[in-house]
């Protein structure tokens, strides 16, 4: 075996050396209550036993996992694969027929969920999971009268756990010996901007080497903070909570519940940080929120040191030359604003922030290298394990994604398509029909890039999203979607032009701002369909789309667009449970306002969609004045 | 079943108006029980008369079989009775958490020497005291609003801060006046599952006045009907709603055009 590490030999390793040493905390009653890392194997260790042996759970079976980060999140992940049984985590936000498809996609006997809401969904839907033997659910409250056969609660099987051990000691010990490298850990559903998710199998080795290649561009050290609060089901935050900390350490903080987290981050300050850009620009947004709502001195001397911050963000993004004058002023400046801004958001003691799962906007990164955060853009996906490229802190670039980890190669295919090849990309896909993307161990995931003279990746957008004109020029629907959505009042865009004359689109506005916005101009309004409807929050989009698409070559710029009455949603489909926009989904579904920005109606009338507009909802289509010079 | 409060020809005079007038019931222990009645009806002063904020001008409150009557109101509370008021009585400027702690305010033991210097017994209080408050916060899910001014949340958390309070002090016997009041139907549910939480999970015995018939009907283990301070009605919701006086009471005299 020797060489052959999983992760239950880590752990394993890691109780006997450090034992005592806290390995995750869990916010609980307002206290972070420690566990150290002998706590978390002998929680393992119960469940482990419990599951081989009351249970029966056998090598290479599935063991789903629907719940929020918590450690018995971990624990559970931890004990099937020490039993050589793989976990499948599932969104817990899923809806009733979602969750249907994946447990009878990875067949799944046992599923360890959250609290009743789950178990109710689980309930609901018994019929159609018919392979689901035990559920097991880890949060009382409100299950006092379940007697439901299938349920068992977390805290009984550890300790019914507890007490086959006494005579079974070394039982986890034992069967980590058993465990190899190959065997499969993990299924992660890719998380499918087209069609049904497909299940992705990672070995230990495959997680293991992703872990690796990273900690040799970013070193992470004993006892840094690391805060989880992105779903474990997402192979990025697996990579990062559950496989980092073996290797390194590092201690892991779940927050209270998902409505904390942004005090629980605060007070946690973690030295890395991960998320997606739609956490970043919240934080953004809500910054620039509160600094309008901000005392006239406040705001005063935050605008006088924010043009030193943007200029040494320029300097170090765009190696531009610096006077001392203004560095001598971002010194003070950080003493007094930027050192708070930092404390106010918990980034404080934050060494890295990654943006991972798409690409941040320019603004964005500018701003958070103005206050002093560390933003580095990654770029990575369920098939490579999770983070692939990253930039290096020295070169950091607004538009890369970064430069390959070490032991990773890259290509441009024919097609503009990047490969990558590395030990971390997964063994196989759960069902046969999808195995194709790969070849000769090299795999794309379908986005189209550029590798740059200085080894950068820039990705341009997804291969089949790219937009030909009728004028065969290409464009790149993501770089215009990513300029609108630089507006502060624009929160999701969608384009369109495939074949056409000019591009369109379809907005989303910020509820937040927008809001903000019209409570200032005296706009009274209900809700969100209301606001996005307002004549007037239209003419105002209007102009801020206007000044946008000067910045757009003219051929890509937008020419019609048109703001939905609702906001895009996972549960609707139109997005991806990591909120990433289902375009073909939403192509499909907005298909006659579609039509209508490619005719000459002003007004829209989209019908049969939701319970809500039963007599059909009229949208208006506006088109830009400044557009017809340049058309 | 065991009574846990039995009030027996109770009246409440003031000068000329009889606002309660012999009325009689009993709540038996651990049951969610609801006072309702039209506007005026003498709900709120039934209610203060068994926290005792008004005394009673002739009549019996027996809590667990022991006359309580001429009690002071924190010897009652004492006795595991609390209240959350209509009106909203929240400290503005404090932060959910000392609201809540203010709640066991009546349980503290140490003086104000210990306290204020935090040393001996009064930190090994403290600690006993927040674990308490910090159950209520997670029972009544307000963890995010923890260090927030109560005078900053919108109306709904606060009403709902309010029954942590009287909730804080880990009472037996609780009086919610009308806790839904204000509240839009999703708040009105969550608020209804806190309510039943509070009866399944605590044990604790829930006097409810509510106007919102549906959701009394819902929730009452056995409901008591006021109207101009007398008890019109007194029984399982099924019975009260066959009750022709109540539905008088409710909907009119029928009459002959």
């Amino acid at each position: 075996m020797g060489s052959e590490k999983t992760l239950p030999n880590l752990l394993a390793e890691r109780a006997a050396k450090v034992g005592h040493e806290v390995a995750l905390r869990q916010k609980y009653l307002g206290i972070w209550n420690e566990i150290t890392w002998d706590d978390y194997f002998s929680k393992v260790e119960q469940l482990s036993i419990y599951l081989s042996e009351n249970l029966e759970f056998l090598p290479d079976e599935k063991l789903a996992i629907i719940g929020e980060n918590r450690p018995q999140w971990l624990y559970a992940q931890m004990a099937a694969q020490s039993l050589g049984g793989v976990s499948v985590g599932i969104y817990q936000e899923s809806l009733p027929e979602q969750i249907v498809y994946y447990l009878n996609d990875c067949k799944a006997r046992i599923v360890v969920v959250e609290d009743q809401e789950q178990v109710d969904k689980l309930l609901e839907i018994e019929k159609q999971i018919p392979l689901v033997e035990y559920i097991i659910f880890y949060n009382k409250q409100g299950m006092r009268h379940y007697n439901h056969p299938k349920l068992l609660e977390f805290d009984e099987v550890l300790a019914t756990g507890a007490s086959l051990l006494k005579d079974r000691s070394g039982f986890l010990l034992y069967n980590t010996k058993h465990l190899f490298g190959d065997d499969h850990a993990v299924i992660a559903y890719s998380a499918a901007t087209t069609g049904n998710p497909k299940g992705v199998v990672l070995t230990h080795s495959n997680l293991i080497e992703a872990a690796k290649n990273l900690l040799q561009v970013d070193k992470m050290e004993e006892k840094d903070d690391y805060f989880s609060f992105l779903p474990l089901s997402w192979v990025h935050e697996q990579v990062v909570s559950i496989v980092i900390p073996l290797t390194t350490g590092i201690v892991i903080n779940f927050p209270e519940k998902p409505h904390t987290v942004i005090g629980d981050l605060r007070e946690i300050g973690p030295q890395t940080l991960l998320a997606p850009p739609r956490v970043y620009q919240t934080l953004m947004s809500n910054f620039t929120i509160r600094m309008e709502g901000a005392s006239w001195f406040k705001k005063r001397v935050f605008q006088t040191f924010k043009k030193y911050g943007e200029k040494v963000a320029r300097a170090k993004l765009d190696k531009q030359q610096i006077s001392s004058w203004d560095k001598f002023m971002y010194q003070i400046g950080d003493i007094f604003v930027f050192s708070a801004i930092r404390d106010h958001f918990g980034f404080s003691r934050t060494k890295r922030a990654y943006v991972a799962g798409a690409a941040l906007q320019s603004e964005a990164f500018y701003f958070f290298h103005s206050i002093g955060v560390n933003l580095k853009q990654t770029y990575g996906g369920t098939e490579l394990s999770g983070i692939a490229f990253v930039q290096s802190d020295e070169e950091i670039k607004v538009n890369s994604s970064g430069v390959p980890l070490p032991n990773t190669e890259v290509r441009i295919g024919e097609n503009g398509a990047v490969y990558v090849k590395n030990k971390a990309i997964f063994a196989q896909y759960l069902n046969e029909k999808d195995q194709k993307l790969m070849d000769d161990g090299w795999i794309t995931l379908g986005d189209c890039g550029r590798i740059g003279e200085d080894g950068h990746l820039y990705i341009l957008d997804r291969l089949e999203d790219i937009i030909t004109n009728r004028n065969d020029k290409h464009i790149y629907p993501r770089i215009v979607e990513n300029k609108l959505k630089a507006s502060p009042y624009i929160q999701e865009a969608v384009c369109f032009g495939k074949d056409k004359a000019y591009v369109t689109a379809i907005l989303n506005i910020d509820l937040n701002s927008v809001g903000r916005w019209a409570d200032k101009q005296r706009i009274v309004y209900t809700e969100y369909s209301d606001l996005a409807r307002n004549p007037q929050v239209i003419k105002f989009i209007e102009q801020q789309v206007t000044g946008l698409m000067n910045q757009v070559p003219p051929y890509a710029r937008v020419k019609k667009f048109s703001i939905l009455h609702k906001q895009f949603t996972a549960d609707d489909g139109e997005l991806t449970r990591t909120l990433k926009v289902r375009r073909k989904f939403i192509e499909d579904k907005y298909q006659m306002l579609i039509n209508g920005m490619y005719s000459d109606t002003e007004e829209v009338t989209i019908a049969g969609l939701e319970i809500e507009s039963v007599e059909g909802v009229s949208l208006q289509v506006i088109h830009l004045k400044t557009e017809q010079e340049v058309a | 079943m065991e009574s846990i409060l039995e009030i027996e020809k109770m009246s409440l005079q003031f000068g000329g108006v009889k606002a309660l007038d012999d009325v009689s019931f009993h709540i038996v222990k651990g049951e969610i029980f609801s006072l309702i009645g039209p506007n005026g009806a003498g709900k709120t002063s039934m209610l203060n008369c068994i926290s005792g904020l008004y005394q009673p001008t002739t009549g019996s409150i027996r809590y667990k079989g022991k006359e309580i009557v001429n009690m002071k109101p924190y010897n009652r509370t004492k006795l595991g009775i609390a209240r959350a008021f209509q009106n909203i009585a929240l400290f503005a400027h404090m932060s959910v958490l000392d609201n809540l702690k203010l709640g066991r305010h009546t349980l503290m033991r140490s003086g104000p020497l210990s306290g204020g210097l935090y040393v001996g017994k009064a930190s090994k209080e403290e600690i006993k005291h927040r674990k308490k408050v910090e159950e209520v916060i997670e029972f009544l899910e307000l963890q995010d609003i923890r260090h927030t001014p109560v005078g900053t949340l919108p109306y709904g958390l606060q009403k709902r801060v309010e029954v942590g309070r009287a909730l804080a002090l880990g009472p037996e016997l609780i009086l919610l006046d009308e806790p839904m009041a204000g509240m839009n139907n999703s708040e009105k549910d969550l608020m209804a599952r806190f309510i039943l939480d509070m009866h399944e999970v605590m044990d604790t015995t829930v006097v409810l006045i509510e106007h919102d018939l549906g959701i009394v009907m819902n929730l009452s283990d056995h409901i008591a009907v006021l109207d101009f301070g007398k008890c019109i009605g007194f029984g399982t919701p099924d019975d009260i709603q066959k009750n022709p006086d109540v539905i008088k009471a409710y909907i009119g005299e029928e009459t002959v055009i």
